[in-house]
């Protein structure tokens, strides 16, 4: 950053300085009266870790799928997490019935195969339908027309889930093997920590190798370039921009069953907060760039699990779990304000 | 029309059909057809559950009797806007009619938790499954041919008609509104022949139709005339008129708490309330086209300041009266909203809606957490907010904090149309 003094020093610019100072002062203080007064063990801040990893790999999950949306259309999937919810939440009743046959148990992998291809294909199905009903009509409208249809649109799954399937609070069914602790190098970990975490990398991998080496992929990336020459050059772009929801979608599915192997519980609502803080950790990775998306799901998790203890316990603010969501929307405004282009993404 | 449209003009009947059972198959696993079951339109004949999706096959059913423009010129002949209609809702009834009998063979309930034997009741009226099912293709037929009828009547009858059974509709539904209207004015017996069982009376329902649609046929032969004539005034009496006009609903506005009692008095004023809001939001995101999502974070903080300021437990302790602590409110909303806007103002459409939702959310929490409960009271918020104080008028009463409300309501727009 180099040091230019402007002719004229506005009045927002005095603001802007003024909050990142107030941020540094903040975070360094915060940090530091935490630290000294030594309220945590070390296997309590590495438990805080662990946490942190775990719920953001499932965020960098979802936030793939609105990295990958805005990457072809340019405009930000809000309905996403309410994809990620009605999957989820499908999958449930799939789950019980399993558990009820004693399926789930007694053939663990092909029962949790089953309900992860349930939760995959309604995210994929609901996806694809929104992209058909509720975005393609707007395709040449004004940017924030669609916009204000996907938080319409969000509203709508959500309280249709609500009616269809009830407004309390279901809890899945436990699987027999996914209770208890590895040891790795020392560290216990719970199995449904190292599960999420493992799979959730193999899926980012996976859709990395797709979006890089596969024809529909290398469509996907023009079509994110330039959408006209892209036709031009014989490419399908409805059917492309389709097939990205649908991946999107399916990301969001699996996203769902991890959620809830670390959560067990689903509802109506499920959706609304993870969907923000992927779309957080979008931006926060650069949107449209899917490294950078994993990368900012995976930072956002641990902020969020390990940032409001140390941030704010060193000034004696009790109950600091309360606050991780403000940690975590604070960190999408600070972005948005300061870097909205994202940690990998340029100025443009 | 070629064989081909006629071809594509009937698929295109039978897609809006099943579109129109879709729509029903929605609105009754939602709950809504078994929720508005109660609800009569027309004591004794119609209610409100089987009103909604009949007018949605009979939308439905009108739409496919107009071909898209993008198709040209060629008109349907009577012959297949009957057929074209007709089919429109006859597959309208029969996909009603097998999800009906899917219904009936499958426990859904327990995924579905409106997919009981109670809505296969209801949408069979009671007659069970194999009448019930040829009885929905039956009323899908029926419906496809009303539609038809509408379409093929020309416009000078279908208008009146059309008003008529809407002013009908609406009426009805209004019937708790109006009930309490006519009883505060003295007129019960005016109430019960009008209405009875939270819907409409026959004699009550054709009076009204009768009325209304008289009244927009005469409207349509003489209306013309009628408007002509009053803008052939000169313009003083035009200004007279409107002035006259904006008199007479300040009045009734005055005299609307008096009028409608107590529970209708407080639902008008929290409607105030909403108003107020939309006039400012109307600021921000019409005059100024910046989309902010978290605008409700302004109303929040100008509610704790409020409670704060008045509220004789909470942390400030000050005790001030409420027409002294709104000046001081609105000068912390305003700073606040200076505080909230001036870094996100240089940021894109887009992205400032997201900010202003994450700011909202921020605020939300904050507002709710117990890091702050020494101020907001965390969860249980804060208690004993007094009402107005203005010459010993108890402003608990809805029909009082009405008029405070309404004065607000009125400065508001006055400044929001200043502005514009």
């Amino acid at each position: 950053m180099r040091l230019r003094f402007p002719e004229r020093l506005s009045f927002v610019d005095v603001i802007l300085w003024g909050l990142r100072v107030a941020i540094v002062v903040f975070v360094v203080a915060g940090s530091y009266a935490t630290l000294s007064r030594g309220l945590l063990g070390l296997d309590s801040w590495r438990n805080l870790v662990i946490v942190g990893l775990a719920q953001g790999s499932i965020y960098a999950l979802i936030a793939l799928g609105y990295t990958l949306v805005y990457g072809v259309l340019f405009m930000i999937n809000f309905a996403h997490g309410e994809v990620f919810m009605t999957g989820t939440f499908t999958a449930f009743f799939a789950a019980t019935a399993l558990a009820d046959t004693g399926m789930l148990n007694e053939n663990p992998l092909l029962g949790l195969g089953i309900i992860l291809l349930v939760s995959m294909l309604t995210s994929m199905i609901v996806a694809v339908l929104l992209e058909r009903i509720a975005y393609r009509p707007l395709r040449r409208a004004p940017r924030l027309v669609p916009l204000i249809t996907a938080i319409g649109a969000s509203l709508f799954l959500q309280y249709t889930v609500r009616s269809l399937y009830g407004s309390g609070v279901r809890s899945y069914p436990q699987v027999e093997i996914l209770v208890g602790t590895y040891e790795i190098f020392g560290i216990p970990i719970q199995k449904t920590q190292a599960v999420v975490i493992v799979a959730a990398i193999l899926l980012m991998v996976a859709l990395y190798f797709f979006v890089q080496r596969t024809r529909t992929g290398r469509a996907m990336r023009a079509v994110s370039e330039d959408k006209d020459v892209a036709a031009m050059m014989g490419i399908n772009v409805d059917r492309v921009i389709a097939t990205t929801f649908a991946i999107g979608g399916l990301l969001a599915g699996a996203a769902g069953i991890l959620y809830v192997f670390l959560f067990n519980v689903v509802s109506f609502s499920m959706g609304f907060l993870p969907g923000i803080k992927a779309f957080t950790a979008a931006v926060l990775g650069g949107i449209g760039n899917i490294v950078g998306a994993m990368l900012g799901g995976l930072f956002l998790g641990l902020l969020e699990s390990v940032g409001p203890f140390l941030f704010l316990s060193g000034f004696g603010v009790p109950s600091t779990n309360q606050l991780r969501d403000v940690v975590a929307f604070t960190l999408l405004v600070l972005v948005l304000i300061f870097r909205p282009y994202g940690i990998l993404g340029r100025k443009e | 029309m070629s064989q081909d449209m006629l071809r594509r003009f009937y698929l295109r009947a039978a897609g809006l059909g099943s579109l129109a059972a879709v729509v029903t198959i929605y609105l009754s696993l939602i709950g809504m057809v078994e929720r508005f079951q109660p609800r009569n339109v027309i004591t004794g004949v119609l209610t409100l559950g089987l009103l909604v999706p009949a007018i949605a096959v009979l939308i439905f059913a009108y739409r496919s009797t107009q071909p898209p423009r993008a198709w040209g010129e060629s008109r349907p002949s009577v012959a297949h806007v009957i057929g074209a209609s007709g089919l429109a809702g006859v597959v309208a009834g029969l996909l009603v009619a097998a999800f009906v009998i899917v219904n009936s063979q499958v426990t859904l309930s327990g995924m579905l938790i409106n997919a009981t034997p109670r809505l296969e009741n209801l949408l069979t009226v009671g007659t069970g499954l194999p009448a019930g099912a040829l009885l929905q293709v039956a009323a899908g037929a029926a419906l496809g041919l009303a539609a038809a009828a509408l379409r093929l009547m020309p416009g000078r009858l279908r208008r009146p008609l059309v008003t008529g059974l809407l002013a009908l509709l609406l009426l009805s539904l209004m019937e708790p509104f109006m009930r309490v209207v006519l009883l505060q004015l003295d007129q019960a017996g005016i109430a019960s022949w009008l209405y009875q069982s939270g819907g409409m009376t026959v004699p009550g329902a054709v009076a009204t139709f009768v009325v209304v649609a008289g009244i927009s046929a005469a409207y349509a032969f003489r209306g013309e005339a009628v408007r002509g004539r009053v803008r052939a005034m000169p313009s003083n009496r035009q200004r007279s008129i409107q002035i006259g006009a904006f008199v007479l609903v300040l009045v009734v506005l005055l005299l609307l708490p008096q009028i409608i009692g107590s529970f209708l008095s407080e639902v008008v004023g929290t409607v105030g309330l909403y108003i107020l809001m939309g006039l400012g939001l109307n600021i921000v995101v019409g005059y100024a086209g910046l989309l902010d999502l978290g605008y409700v974070a302004f109303f929040a903080i100008g509610a704790y300041a409020t409670a704060i300021l008045t509220s004789p437990v909470s942390a400030a302790g000050v005790e001030l009266g409420f027409w002294v602590a709104i000046p001081i409110v609105m000068l912390i909303a305003a700073v606040s909203g200076i505080l909230i806007g001036a870094p996100v103002l240089r940021l894109r459409g887009d992205y400032l809606a997201i900010v202003t939702l994450g700011i909202g959310e921020i605020v939300r929490i904050l507002l709710l957490s117990d890091a702050l409960r020494p101020l907001t009271g965390g969860a249980q918020g804060i208690l004993q907010v007094p009402p107005p104080e203005l010459l010993d008028i108890d402003f608990f009463r809805p029909q009082n904090l009405y008029y405070p409300i309404l004065a607000f309501v009125l400065a508001g727009a006055f400044v929001a149309t200043s502005l514009a």
